[in-house]
């Protein structure tokens, strides 16, 4: 009997939190099926009888979300992939070379975690500045290409590769890149997705570094591109809640797709932190 | 499916010329501590020599220099005639089977035998020629696309010796290779690696903490002790004539029994008095002793030298008995309190803990200095 209840609770506060989540997407995803007098309307309609599609289209032709869309895919993309190929490198010279001062090395890039990315934000921006990247595609990606996070990570999952197997693949003749490839990387593949995801996610999201670095549309993300998008008139309000849906599709989408690894890569993260 | 369903048939594995194999003063040390204390070593071309000793002896060390995954201190390594200290793991062209068995959990079995030769650009038929004949020859055939977790141990330990035989190594290198497995399970490996090694004709350095395992795989046993070796002989030498008091005490189940005594030869008869009573010895044994004047000695007896007798020289008491079916072994204490294991063959006797016993000891005991330990030569 107490298990019964204690499990029909669980559902209630369960129910209770999707609607907190839940409802502000919802009413987003109404809004952009309304028109601005609609939305203005009191009381608030809940259900769209008539949706208007027409926002989605507009959020393309007035505010550019093509261009922010496409600029936010070359973004995250190029540091997804810079990412992962440089923690699966480093993680790997920190698991099975050896060199000199590799503890210290490894504090020194664990180090890096405990810095906010606030602190270094002026003097990056400078940099930036120095090598006359201001408003170029360098500025967004390159200083996001080694992440402290991965090299933890993947180091962590790494250990935990038996030592013969590293032994067993120098005895068999392979060296240390064709044993990350053969071995390594294809026993690790849950982590390794399950940082990619994590590493889409965030520079997706990413909204204070490319709003200092750059000022120009040809080159700007989707996350300042809604922040444009609010400088719309009024009569456009159904225009910025059609904008805000397609900037979070993607992320939708690959949390979909992905949920599995990233829960998994999480928990790994909490244990270990 | 396990180990018994198939034995190994090897008439079609050609074999690459097996290779001496030396360590020549061999040291290696890892900061403060000696691993492997000037080891001096040969393992003859086709012979099974087994590294035996505690763990932590530093017998995987010298196995893991021969293999060239760890480089000496000091000392040089020989395979066949040349030295391999500067000589990359690779291209030793040296086997070797891991305890874990070193599987690649994500290929299946083809993969795991075929994968040393795909590192040494093996053109892909010769490649799966190889493999074939191989798996073949260990019964492996009907499991080529299975991945190790679906394996029992035995046949993940056969999969690992496939994987060691098809590039034709010069010699072996097993790293207690039993050792994951069951008792049962050990047993059967052990013979198949027994008759492996006779059919291949291999040199064979073969590394265990199990003495069971090195009586039974070894042509000769090299004991370790601290990272120095301490006796390399044929099975029973070392079991018949131990170098030292640790080799008696390591070979032989249960172990010998060690005890410190006393040499007393005043009235023309030699013994050594020990806890509990004394212990008789022969003329040629009372004439070293007396040889080298030591007043004391360690003496040791084997468990199946002594049996209950009432005309006997040491009194003790049974504390424990363990009945094993075809034999039984009982514990026996000492008035001083040390254990004196004895071993009673056939059936069970009716002695059981809290009974007085006499025991006798047959034949001459095994002699050692009591200060270095060493054997003394009757």
């Amino acid at each position: 009997m107490g298990r019964h209840w204690g499990r029909t609770g669980r559902y209630a506060l369960l129910l209770v939190a999707a609607v907190v989540v839940g409802f502000p997407i919802y009413i987003t995803v109404v809004n952009s099926l309304l028109t601005p007098q609609q939305i203005a309307h009191r009381p608030p309609t809940l259900f769209p009888l008539h949706p208007q599609w027409g926002a989605f289209a507009q959020a393309f032709t007035d505010a550019h979300l093509g261009l922010y869309l496409r600029n936010s895919a070359v973004v995250t993309v190029s540091i997804t992939v810079a990412e992962l190929v440089t923690s699966v490198l480093a993680a790997y010279a920190f698991t099975f070379v050896q060199f000199p001062f590799r503890r210290v090395l490894f504090f020194v890039c664990l180090a890096t975690l405990m810095v906010p990315m606030e602190a270094t934000l002026i003097p990056n921006r400078q940099t930036i500045g120095d090598f006359g990247w201001y408003n170029t595609f360098p500025a967004l990606i390159v200083p996001f290409m080694a992440s402290g996070v991965g090299v933890f990570l993947l180091r962590q999952a790494f250990l935990q590769l038996p030592h013969d197997l590293h032994d067993a693949a120098t005895l068999d003749g392979y060296g240390h890149l064709r044993f990350l490839m053969r071995v390594v990387v294809p026993l690790n593949r849950p982590i390794i997705g399950a940082f990619g995801v994590y590493a889409f996610l965030t520079a997706w999201n990413q909204y204070l570094w490319p709003l200092i670095v750059t000022d120009s549309d040809s080159v700007r993300t989707v996350q300042i591109g809604l922040r444009q998008l609010q400088s719309l008139s009024i009569d456009q309000i159904n225009v910025i809640f059609a904008g805000t849906l397609l900037a979070a599709l993607p992320i939708f989408v690959l949390l979909l797709a992905f949920q599995k690894q990233l829960i998994r890569g999480l928990t790994a993260g909490a244990v270990k932190g | 499916m396990d180990a018994r369903d198939s034995r190994i048939g090897l008439g079609e594995l050609a074999v690459a010329e097996p290779s001496r194999l030396a360590f020549e003063g061999v040291t290696k040390r890892f900061g403060d501590v000696v691993a492997v204390d000037d080891l001096t070593l040969e393992v003859e071309p086709g012979e099974s020599l087994v590294l035996l000793g505690p763990s932590g002896c530093g017998k995987s060390t010298a196995l893991r220099i021969m293999a060239g995954l760890e480089t000496p201190t000091a000392g040089v390594v020989r395979i066949g005639d040349r030295v391999v200290n500067d000589v990359d793991p690779k291209d030793r062209d040296v086997a070797m089977v891991f305890q874990s068995y070193a599987l690649y959990p994500h290929l299946n079995v083809r993969r795991n035998i075929e994968f040393p030769l795909r590192s040494r650009h093996v053109p892909a038929d010769e490649r799966d020629r190889l493999v074939a004949t191989t798996a073949q020859s260990l019964g492996l055939e009907t499991l080529l696309d299975r991945k190790p977790a679906q394996l029992s141990g035995g046949q993940r330990q056969r999969v690992a010796l496939a994987r060691a035989i098809v590039r034709h190594p010069r010699a072996f290198l097993m790293d207690e290779p039993l050792s994951n497995l069951d008792a049962r399970l050990r047993t059967e490996m052990r013979a198949e690696l027994a008759e492996l090694h006779l059919r291949l004709g291999v040199t064979v350095l073969y590394v265990t903490h199990d003495q069971v395992e090195a009586m039974t795989m070894g042509q000769r046993i090299a004991i370790l002790r601290d990272g120095a070796l301490q006796q390399v002989d044929a099975p029973r030498t070392v079991h018949d004539r131990p170098a030292n008091a640790f080799v008696a005490g390591f070979i032989g189940s249960p172990p010998m029994n060690i005890l410190a005594g006393r040499v007393d030869t005043t009235d023309g008869t030699a013994e050594v008095v020990v806890d509990g009573g004394s212990i008789p010895l022969g003329p040629a044994a009372a004439a070293a002793l007396r040889q080298r004047g030591l007043p004391d000695v360690t003496v040791g007896v084997r468990p199946e030298h002594l049996r209950a007798d009432p005309a006997g020289t040491l009194k003790v008491t049974v504390a424990l008995a363990e009945y094993l079916g075809h034999e039984q072994h009982l514990g026996c204490r000492l008035p001083g309190g040390g254990l004196l294991t004895v071993r009673l063959p056939g059936t069970r006797s009716a002695l059981g803990p809290g009974d007085a016993v006499t025991l006798a000891v047959e034949g001459d005991p095994h002699l050692f200095d009591p200060v270095d330990g060493n054997r003394i030569d009757v």
